[in-house]
């Protein structure tokens, strides 16, 4: 379903204009248009988009989800100065519980686990955002130029993408990887090439709805190319759906990283990653340290970012918001 | 990589424990009847058809469904002694005449061990060209009489006493094995109904067979020696973790593949440790080829590597009992370098000749097999505890794991600058380190090609040309130490093997040749 967005108001296209200002009509049924304060805020002249995020945000889950990604976020910026030792140097005695030296433990090496799994946040992290990033840009280009032009390239595309679907998320990964050799960048690529079909199936159906809407049909009687119809007219009004999935999917691909670093086919040792301490952890489950923080510190990210996705999507779909919003108060 | 001997490792002698039973052992507990030993492995089962498999875990089955014409006296690796026959090897040592010697042996039909049995045995191993068919490569076998056999081969084999106690040497029942499809060329199909039909001498029969999760064992009612206490054997495949709680709790009797670190962590009042010196040897290797790699191939280069390693910091990796390698022949073997030759970490040694090589810090590709475990060693810890060491003398290296498969391939390509390799011997004797020496299997593994080292391939002559068990020690040893110093290939330690075993077992007997004998446990 499209989801005419603000930008028809304030936005470079005249022809945004002629969409319902007030967010209800047929417009109030779909994703993305949050009646009342959308309104509210056009009529006040201000772009909707400033309002979403922070009341998306202002639900529990989105505060206490934000709240442990920016702990994340500082903890993998200052790193370096957290870290009570060097998190390589084997400069420890083995496999030590958790103590008052190390207050995490140390691992087969003698590294101190606290250091590592802080460590670890600076690759995590970031690699997990661009993967999501990255898949969401290439299935959603994919998705729009098929769902755009149906046909032949939607055929060759979703095809394409059901084939990629019918293979298991994790086991296809691996092949990919191991196919590729183990290191991040690898795993980054098996990880971007088994997750863009989400994207793409999504943004096929989303396109496919809004290209027959009045304010697109207008602007290619008005002899906008193809490529300027997807970008501006119909871009802003799926895009929403897609920032949800995006973000439910952050966890799902730290989780496949990890699932690869803990088969060793992600981070190249000695790099500290969380998958990969699991994995190390697993073959000496009497030193529980070992996998048990870096596995916390997976749970932790993984439900943070289920808990914003959660809550955007709770924000932006005005159904799940009216079910929220009755049974809150 | 090859299959460790025997079942697993190597001692100077046996250890024969006779425990009194304690509080704590009191019976099988939880796995099983008073007669059914339960015990654990990982399985790398392929089939146990002596014939053709050259696994850890076939091996540990054949040694006790098959008997052998030789096997080592106390489980003394250094002493081949009299099995299913006696023997006696010509002086040119290409000769040996296998005479037959244990009247009692019988199949578990009931039929009697004859030389035919033997000479089809052989002949059959050789015929079917599978991985253990190099330990007769070139050997003729003939039936002489009824009580003789000759093994005849064409350069002196003063190795042949040593290789024939291997479990893939294990002597079958020709006639049942010809009535289902065995035959002494390639066309043999008997391995299926051996995997079900064991057709042995040894103490024990197969009773069920699955390659992926459990073998049993029965015994065998015409065993020709002492019958053993435990009636059945179950062999379970389980992982490490679950072989820890399963031996302490009672639901196992025999743990065999806990690492140094698991093995800690045991209840002694719950489970004895039986452990013996590994005959796997770990090792660092280096192309000799200045096109794969000009850093590498430089012997000053190598020579910094082999004073840059901490190898008192990898033995405590490898755990307790794992000791220094002098070469990469184990400590047990005759022709071995004495330990205290080994190599020993020396810093300012390893920066001169790092100097002197021309090393300029680039980060220098370092292979290994990711998923592989030498007896305890995991080759990930040990890579990353290399790499560190290393920087310490100023080397960069770039670890690149791999699966051990792809990585084996790889290093067989000849394509490496430099990694980890581990060697498990296949029979007990110094030949079969020779893979190593220029122009050898090994060797050409890292391009050190023939005539590479003329003073090793002297040594190596000379080595061949010595008969006498003294002479071929101290000739071998020579050969090694030379090796050591010279060679593309860095031994880094001698780990252990470690066989945990429950205290309701009050009677064991673990030696070098056999790391846990079922028939005589009690």
């Amino acid at each position: 379903m499209s989801a005419p967005r603000e930008t028809r108001t304030t936005g470079p296209n005249p022809l945004h204009g002629s969409q319902p200002a007030d967010g209800t009509a047929d417009g109030a049924a779909l994703p993305g248009n949050a009646p009342g304060a959308g309104a509210d805020a056009v009529a006040r002249g201000i772009p909707r988009w400033r309002l979403r995020v922070p009341t998306a945000l202002r639900t529990p889950l989105g505060i206490v989800g934000g709240a442990i990604i920016a702990v994340w976020v500082l903890i993998a910026l200052f790193a370096p100065i957290l870290c009570p030792a060097d998190p390589l140097a084997q400069a420890f005695p083995r496999l030590q519980p958790p103590g008052p030296g190390n207050l995490l433990g140390t691992d087969e090496l003698g590294r101190d686990v606290l250091s590592r799994v802080l460590s670890a946040a600076r690759t995590t992290l970031p690699v997990a955002v661009l993967v999501v990033l990255a898949s969401m840009l290439a299935g959603s280009i994919l998705g729009a130029v098929a769902g755009y032009f149906g046909k032949f390239v939607d055929e060759v595309i979703m095809r394409l993408a059901d084939l990629v679907f019918a293979f298991p998320t994790i086991i296809l990964a691996m092949v990919i990887a191991a196919a590729l050799g183990p290191g991040l960048k690898n795993a980054v690529v098996a990880i971007l090439l088994v997750s863009w079909p989400s994207y793409a199936r999504v943004a096929r159906s989303l396109v496919m709805s809004a290209r027959s809407s009045e304010y697109v049909v207008a602007g290619r009687l008005l002899g906008f190319s193809a490529p300027r119809s997807l970008a501006v007219d119909i871009a802003p009004n799926v895009a929403s759906p897609l920032l949800v999935l995006g973000t439910l999917s952050v966890g799902e691909a730290i989780l496949t990283m990890a699932g690869l670093s803990f088969l060793s086919l992600g981070a190249v040792p000695p790099t500290p990653d969380w998958g990969a301490m699991v994995s190390e952890g697993v073959a000496n489950f009497s030193a529980w340290w070992i996998a048990l923080f870096p596995g916390l510190a997976i749970l932790t990210v993984v439900m943070a970012f289920n808990f914003i996705g959660d809550s955007l999507r709770d924000a932006l779909d005005p159904r799940t918001a009216r079910t929220v919003g009755e049974q809150t108060s | 990589m090859r299959r460790r001997i025997g079942t697993f490792g190597l001692a100077a002698g046996t250890v024969a424990a006779v425990l009194a039973t304690t509080a704590c052992g009191g019976g099988s507990g939880g796995g099983g009847s008073s007669d059914t030993l339960v015990a654990e492995s990982s399985f790398d089962l392929q089939t146990i058809d002596p014939a053709r498999q050259f696994e850890f875990t076939g091996s540990t089955l054949d040694n006790a469904i098959y008997q052998t014409a030789l096997k080592f006296e106390d489980g003394d690796l250094s002493k081949p002694g009299t099995g299913l026959c006696s023997f006696k090897m010509s002086s040119d040592q290409k000769t040996m005449t296998l005479t037959m010697a244990d009247e009692n042996a019988k199949f578990s039909d009931g039929t009697p061990v004859s030389a035919d049995d033997i000479v089809f045995s052989y002949k059959r191993l050789q015929g079917i060209g599978g991985n253990p068919a190099f330990f007769l490569d070139g050997v003729d076998v003939k039936k002489v009489d009824d009580k003789t056999i000759t093994l005849t081969s064409k350069d002196p084999n003063p190795a042949l006493p040593y290789i024939l106690p291997n479990a893939s040497l294990g002597i079958v029942n020709s006639k049942v094995v010809k009535e289902n499809g065995g035959t002494t060329d390639s066309k043999d199909k008997a391995q299926q109904f051996l995997d079900s039909n064991s057709q042995g001498s040894g103490a024990y029969k197969v009773e069920s067979y699955n390659a992926d999760s459990e073998v049993v064992l029965t015994a065998n009612e015409h065993f020709g020696g002492q019958a053993p206490k435990f009636k059945r054997v179950v062999l379970r495949n389980v992982g490490g973790e679950t072989q820890l709680s399963d031996v302490q709790s009672g639901q196992a009797q025999v743990a065999f593949d806990l690492n140094s670190d698991q093995v800690k962590n045991l209840d002694t009042g719950q489970v004895n440790v039986a452990t013996q010196p590994s005959t796997r040897s770990p090792y660092v290797f280096n192309t000799a080829s200045k096109d794969i790699s000009a850093v590498t191939s430089n012997a000053d280069f190598q020579n910094a590597v082999r004073y840059a390693i901490d190898y008192e910091k990898v033995q405590q990796l490898a755990g307790e009992g794992a000791q220094p390698l002098a070469s990469l022949v184990p400590n047990e073997f005759i022709g071995h370098v004495p330990k205290d030759q080994a190599f020993k970490r020396d810093l300012e040694k390893a920066k001169d000749y790092l100097k002197k090589s021309g090393y300029k810090g680039e980060a220098i590709t370092f292979n290994y097999a990711s998923d592989q475990t030498v007896n305890g060693v995991n080759l990930s810890q040990l890579a990353e505890t290399l790499q560190s060491q290393l920087k310490e003398a100023g080397i960069e290296l770039k670890l690149a794991p791999a699966p051990s498969s792809t990585q084996l391939d790889a290093f067989r390509s000849g394509k490496q600058a430099m990694g980890i390799g581990s060697w498990g011997a296949d029979f007990p004797d110094p030949t079969n380190y020779l893979v190593f020496t220029p122009g050898g299997t090994v060797a050409k593994r890292v391009k050190w090609e023939a005539g590479a080292a003329p003073e090793v391939e002297k040594l190596q002559k000379e080595a061949l040309a010595a008969k006498e068990p003294s002479d071929r020690n101290t000739s071998y040893s020579k050969l090694y130490a030379a090796l050591n110093k010279q060679g593309p290939f860095i031994p880094v330690v001698q780990p252990v093997s470690n066989v945990a075993i429950n205290k309701s077992v009050t009677k064991y007997v673990s030696n070098a040749d056999v790391s846990f004998d079922f028939a005589k446990a009690e």
